[in-house]
């Protein structure tokens, strides 16, 4: 009896080890697991709180170079810090009768130590994302792009439109091109690959890393354009969008 | 047994919450915020008007303008053939655009000519040089495809017998597949197919049976270029042909932004009036200039519509950038200054590293070589 209940016990512990160890897919890593008792997430309206109970050995260690901290729950804190840019001004200002393109640029640099690296998202905080301070009604119309996304910006004649492009080194594949096309080749061509923001949350994914990139980060810029063309005309103003990013681990 | 149960537990719990559910064990995050934002010039470049008034210093009374009787002196022949619609393309005179310039030869020198355009029915006048030459363009008033004519009545602008001479030219084209490509076209009348049939309003004249003809001009006093702020004069002038029935007329007025070929532009704004032609035939319309307005060129179209006639003129004027900083005579225009700044931050920046590439260059050895110290030599044992 004891002998078979060894071995429910160990296929148990066996098979956890084994689909912990495969716990990957393009959305997650798990990077370390634990076997203990108990353990449950627990939150109020201020607080949350995530807790095992059995673990062996656990708790804070650290030497002059080194800093331990074992267990399950001690291993899961990652760091993950964005810069906080300012607010961007597109110039030049555009001419309501005969149109123009404003444009302007702005990184966040996302420095995390998780091993499993970070994705990072942009969207707006409403649809269009351009409107007028003073005037809801008039507003930029989202960049519509022919492809997914436009290498190279353009805007109907009798349209007015904002968009953007993501530019760095972890940006994704549809964001990169082959000098001629988007969402083809490694390149990252500047101010190539054009595409629209979108309000839900969390937007839309632009950069990714499967590696920690702690202590350096890695910055990600975000060239935003927005163009009234020759035959629209644009209600004079001061256009405003609000931009969100969102750096999550993965 | 219950250690086991536990571990059944456990492992549904990673399973279920971990594998399936795709819920990651880390939930670090940030966010962060910032705002865009993007200043639109005004597109309507009016700031404010004043009602239209009688132009006191070129005002005469209708009742003083003689209501002259004219004499046809042009060969007319009706001629069925040349007026029927079966005119073979290759007579056609065929445009492809819908704004045109029309020109002409007058037979008199500083004369008035009467157009009349169909089939979008509508007058206008030119006056003609020293030579008898004349161009109209129908600027912001396009011409849609299909047939149309032209019929430009030559008024002597003198009587001989108490009568004054009206040369009438009636000419046929078409206009196919237009292209608004915002070029102009040319029609020299000469070229054009001659319509021999009169009906239009000059004719009218001849008969004495045209009511309520004017020779309108539009002109803007002064000068053609403005200054964002300022106030722009507009003149209006009636010159009435034959019998007056109906003295109100309704003035439109609509101010295009001309596009960068300055051909043509898109409507950005709209005004209307309404005058007594009874007394007066000179008027001036105000309108003062924003002050934030962008520069460029733009036209003002003004549409009469008296007695089931309409009248149509354009005159183009320009809005000098707004001026920064002037000195003497050079002006640095706003959208100038912008670019300015940007160049010569960059021609600093490129300076200042170029000096310090200088100052590198120059103490290299410094960065490369240890100091010579009072004891290095000894250290080196060159004394020994």
């Amino acid at each position: 009896m004891k002998i078979y209940f060894a071995l429910f016990i160990a296929f148990f512990i066996l098979g956890t080890a084994s689909v912990f160890a495969s716990m990957s897919s393009p959305n997650y890593v798990i990077q370390s697991d634990a076997v203990d008792i108990g353990g449950a997430s627990g939150a109020s309206s201020g607080f949350r709180s995530e807790d095992t109970i059995g673990e062996l050995a656990s708790g804070d260690s650290a030497s002059t170079a080194y800093r331990l901290r074992a267990g399950y729950q001690s291993m899961q804190e990652v760091y993950l810090a964005l810069s906080a840019p300012s607010d961007v001004t597109m110039s030049p200002t555009i001419p309501g009768v005969s149109g123009g393109i404003g444009n302007g640029s702005v990184f966040w640099t996302v420095t995390t130590d998780n091993l499993a690296g970070y994705s990072f998202y942009v969207r707006a905080g409403a649809t269009p994302a351009l409107v007028s301070s003073g005037n809801p009604s008039a507003f930029f119309d989202d960049y519509t792009p022919t492809a997914s996304p436009d290498y190279a910006w353009q805007v109907d004649s009798t349209k007015a439109e904002f968009g953007f492009t993501p530019e760095g080194a972890d940006i994704v594949q549809k964001f990169r091109d082959n000098g001629v096309s988007c969402n083809a080749g490694t390149f990252d061509t500047p101010d190539a690959c054009w595409y629209n923001f979108i309000a839900s949350d969390p937007g839309e994914l632009i950069a990714r890393s499967a590696v920690s990139n702690h202590p350096t980060g890695v910055a990600t810029t975000v060239k935003v354009e927005a163009q009234s063309n020759t035959s629209h005309l644009q209600e004079e103003g001061t256009y405003q969008a609000t931009i969100t990013v969102t750096a999550l681990a993965n | 047994m219950i250690l086991a149960g536990l571990l059944i537990v456990l492992w549904l719990n990673f399973f279920i919450f971990g594998v399936v559910m795709g819920k990651p064990l880390t939930f670090a995050y940030a966010e962060s915020s910032i705002k865009v934002g993007l200043t639109v010039l005004p597109a309507n470049p009016i700031e404010k008007t004043e009602k239209i008034s009688p132009d006191s210093e070129n005002q005469k009374s209708l009742s003083d303008l003689r209501a002259s009787v004219f004499r046809l002196i042009s060969p007319i022949e009706n001629n069925a053939d040349q007026n029927s619609a079966q005119t073979s393309d290759s007579e056609r005179t065929i445009l492809k655009k819908s704004i045109i310039t029309f020109s002409g030869k007058a037979i008199y020198p500083n004369s008035e000519v009467l157009l009349e355009v169909k089939s979008d029915p509508f007058l206008t006048s030119v006056i003609s040089d020293s030579q008898g030459n004349w161009t109209w363009t129908n600027w912001c008033h396009p011409l849609e495809n299909g047939e149309h004519w032209l019929e430009a009545s030559n008024i002597a602008p003198f009587e001989l017998s108490g009568k004054r001479d009206i040369f009438i030219q009636r000419f046929k084209f078409f206009i196919k597949n237009r292209i608004d490509d915002k070029v102009v076209d040319q029609l020299a009348l000469e070229k054009a197919v001659p319509f021999n049939k009169l009906d239009g309003v000059g004719n009218g004249l001849r008969l004495g049976n045209s009511e309520d003809v004017y020779l309108f001009n539009l002109s803007l006093l002064n000068k053609k270029e403005y200054n964002p702020g300022d106030d722009l004069s507009l003149q209006l002038l009636f010159n009435p042909l034959g019998k007056i029935s109906n003295k109100e007329a309704r003035v439109e007025y609509e101010i295009y932004g001309a596009d960068e070929n300055g051909a043509t532009g898109q409507l950005i704004s709209k005004l209307e009036d309404q005058i007594e032609l009874s007394e007066n035939q000179a008027f001036l319309k105000k309108i003062k200039l924003q002050e934030e307005i962008s520069g460029g060129d733009y036209f003002i179209k003004v549409l009469v519509f008296s007695g089931g006639n309409k009248y149509v003129q354009s005159v183009k004027f320009r809005i000098n950038p707004k001026v920064l900083i002037q000195i003497g005579e050079t002006k640095i225009e706003q959208e100038k200054f912008s670019k300015i700044i940007v160049w010569n931050i960059l021609v600093v920046v490129g300076l200042a590293i170029l000096v310090l590439l200088l100052i590198i260059f120059e103490y290299r050895q410094l960065f490369m070589l240890d100091l010579v110290g009072p004891g290095t030599l000894k250290n080196r044992h060159y004394f020994s």
